[in-house]
């Protein structure tokens, strides 16, 4: 297993951003009605409480699991030839998928607001790619760096001279 | 203290290519002076087209345009790290014309004619057939013939190359204080050429240092080759004169008595190397046939010259080595065996290396695009083309392109040695009537892809499991990956890999 310290620690900060801009940043957008982030159908700290806190939690756990897997199962990558990136390419994909339907789920299950339809899929989204795709971009093990979309960009702005 | 490989026959010119791949690893580098005349070779052999002569030619060649290569810094690696000039070939008919006869070399006509009681004489020495013999495929493994063609050689003129820069190089050495020239002559003495040429040049040389006052300023040994290999004559060659396996031992005898009653002070030190079991090889007059397989006995040979150079045994000395088990070679039997097996050992991984990974991910990388996923460590040694944004190192600016002449260049000029290495490692384990334990041939000579598993490259390498478990192309591949390169492009590159594959 190839595990550097960096890059679980890493990991583990941007899992930490992320639960920081879902369970404080963004409730504080809808609580102060910033710009497009407006509940007008019900209270909004009953909103939050009831329906987006769940729905948060479900997408940061199913997309942090998933984060987290893909690191600690692609440390275990033994990548001798170039070609055999290409099966760790379709699980990236794969993993990705698995924190886009928690966002259904949450927004299905959880979320009874028009108002906050839209916003909501968007602040997901953004969180899942932070959560999911920039953890993986900028800290994947390194047999696996650059498997992650754009990691070849991202990574050196993390790690420059790496 | 330079050292000067001379090589007679095709025995001698085996042992010097032995010397020209353990320099390669670095065996020589730290006894003979960083300089790109470090180590000298000369190559003797009437046979100017004989087989063995030609691989070991070659061999020398790929040495010296890969050390090319590496000028920009050659401390950073110990892959050829020694500089080895060729004083090319010398052979006795250099002057002879087209009429490479015994007749036509000692004018028989006339001498019949003007000296009848010499011509009788040269009549019951030599055999019609040995006088009438065509030597241009060397002297036909009869020492007779051999040394009356060497012994008319003036080495008191020396005017002709390659012996005049061979002795202007010793005398510059041997006189610039401090160290002492070494000369390591080699060759068969059951043989022709080697048996002929060994005794005269030693002599010869030996008398021309004498007279210019060089002979207590340099040292000389003598690498003798016994019999170690063997081969049935095919019938119907339609020629009465060639080697005869069955005269070897006679001849062997003959020759060891020779030095002792003429000779015991020609050499500083003699090297006696031999093989019970004879190694059964082709059948050949001589030319491009004769291209007998290398035998492990020359890495001895080799390993000779860094003995005389590192220990200076004292004149006279006797050294002996023997092996453990009859009929096996394994590590064990080598001397300084954990410096031998690391060097070799490490060589032959990044070859091996090179050749079945590296190469085939470059080529790639040059016909369909670098795949960065694939090849995290790219982006160390040659730039990223456009559109891969900041994946490249800060220095990006400074990184070749993979396309670039001379990059490519380099990756052939590379690999053209990591082949002919590979080689000559892989025909040392063929030798018949003996197992050879030190690479696994098999596997060393299978480059396909697909293979990570480094450690059973090097037999008793691993004794660590848990390190064995890690010595994968694959861990190669991330340790690649570092900012602490050794240099960019491809040479970089190679570096970095050389000092990856030192065996666990």
């Amino acid at each position: 297993m190839q595990v550097r310290p960096i890059e679980l620690i890493r990991t583990i900060t941007f899992l930490l951003l992320g639960a920081i801009l879902m369970f404080l940043v963004q409730p504080l957008l809808y609580q102060n009605q910033f710009s497009f982030f407006f509940i007008g159908d019900q209270p909004v700290d009953t909103w939050i409480s009831n329906e987006y806190t769940p729905g948060a939690t479900l997408v940061f756990c199913v997309t942090s699991a998933m984060a987290i897997a893909w690191y600690f199962w692609s440390s275990r990558a033994k990548i001798s030839r170039a070609e055999q990136v290409q099966g760790w390419r379709l699980t990236w994909w794969l993993m990705g998928v698995v924190p886009m339907l928690s966002i259904g789920a949450a927004i299905g299950f959880f979320n009874t607001s028009p108002d906050g339809l839209a916003t909501l899929t968007f602040c997901f989204v953004v969180d899942v790619l932070i959560l999911y795709w920039v953890s993986t971009a900028t800290s994947s093990p390194v047999p696996v760096k650059y498997v992650p979309p754009l990691s070849s960009f991202l990574r050196p702005l993390i790690e420059p001279g790496m | 203290m330079s050292l000067y490989g001379i090589g007679v026959g095709g025995t001698g010119a085996k042992c010097l290519e032995a010397v020209t791949n353990l320099a390669a690893v670095g065996l020589f580098a730290d006894l003979v002076p960083s300089t790109e005349e470090g180590i000298n070779l000369l190559f003797v052999d009437a046979d100017e087209s004989n087989g063995s002569l030609e691989r070991a030619k070659n061999s020398l060649k790929l040495y010296q345009e890969t050390y090319a290569l590496f000028a920009d810094d050659r401390n950073r690696t110990p892959l050829i790290q020694t500089g080895v000039s060729s004083l090319d070939l010398w052979s006795p008919f250099q002057d002879a014309g087209a009429e490479k006869q015994l007749t036509s070399f000692f004018s028989y006509n006339s001498l019949k004619q003007n000296n009848p009681t010499l011509g009788h004489l040269f009549d019951v020495l030599y055999t019609q057939e040995e006088r009438d013999a065509n030597l241009d495929v060397g002297f036909r493994g009869r020492p007779a013939i051999g040394s009356a063609v060497m012994s008319q050689v003036d080495f008191d003129r020396l005017e002709e190359e390659p012996w005049r820069t061979l002795i202007e190089r010793i005398q510059r050495d041997a006189g610039s204080g401090g160290s002492t020239p070494s000369i390591v002559l080699y060759g068969s003495i059951f043989g022709g050429t080697g048996a002929a040429g060994l005794p005269t040049m030693g002599r010869l040389i030996a008398n021309k240092l004498e007279k210019a006052n060089l002979r207590d300023k340099v040292r000389m040994a003598g690498v003798f080759l016994l019999p170690y290999f063997s081969f049935t004559p095919s019938g119907g060659t339609g020629d009465e004169v060639y080697a005869r396996a069955d005269q070897f031992m006679l001849n062997t005898e003959a020759a060891l008595r020779y030095y002792l009653t003429e000779a015991q002070q020609m050499f500083d030190t003699v090297y006696l190397l031999g093989s019970q079991a004879l190694s059964r090889v082709d059948f050949s007059i001589g030319k491009q046939s004769q291209r007998n397989k290398p035998h492990f006995l020359e890495v001895y040979a080799g390993l000779a010259a860094r003995h005389f150079i590192e220990n200076k045994p004292a004149k006279g000395s006797v050294v002996l080595v023997s092996r453990q088990t009859k009929n096996m070679i394994s590590w064990r039997d080598l001397p300084e065996q954990s410096r031998v097996k690391d060097d070799l050992g490490t060589a032959a991984r990044f070859a091996y290396v090179w050749l079945s990974y590296i190469v085939p991910e470059l080529t790639t990388a040059k016909s369909k695009g670098v795949n960065l996923a694939g090849t995290p460590w790219y982006n160390k040694y040659y730039k990223l083309q456009r559109g891969w944004g900041g994946g490249s190192s800060s220095a990006s600016g400074e990184l070749p392109n993979l396309d670039e002449s001379g990059q490519q260049q380099a990756i052939d000029g590379i690999s053209e040695w990591c082949r002919d290495y590979l080689r000559w490692i892989g025909d040392l384990h063929d030798c018949e009537g003996e197992t050879v334990q030190l690479f696994d041939a098999p596997a060393i000579r299978d480059l396909s892809p697909g293979r990570d598993d480094l450690s059973i490259l090097i037999k008793e390498a691993q004794p660590n499991q848990a390190r064995q478990s890690q010595d994968t192309i694959a861990n190669l591949r991330v340790k690649l990956d570092t900012p602490d390169n050794l240099g960019k492009g491809t040479i970089g590159l190679a570096r970095t890999l050389y000092q990856f594959c030192h065996p666990f």
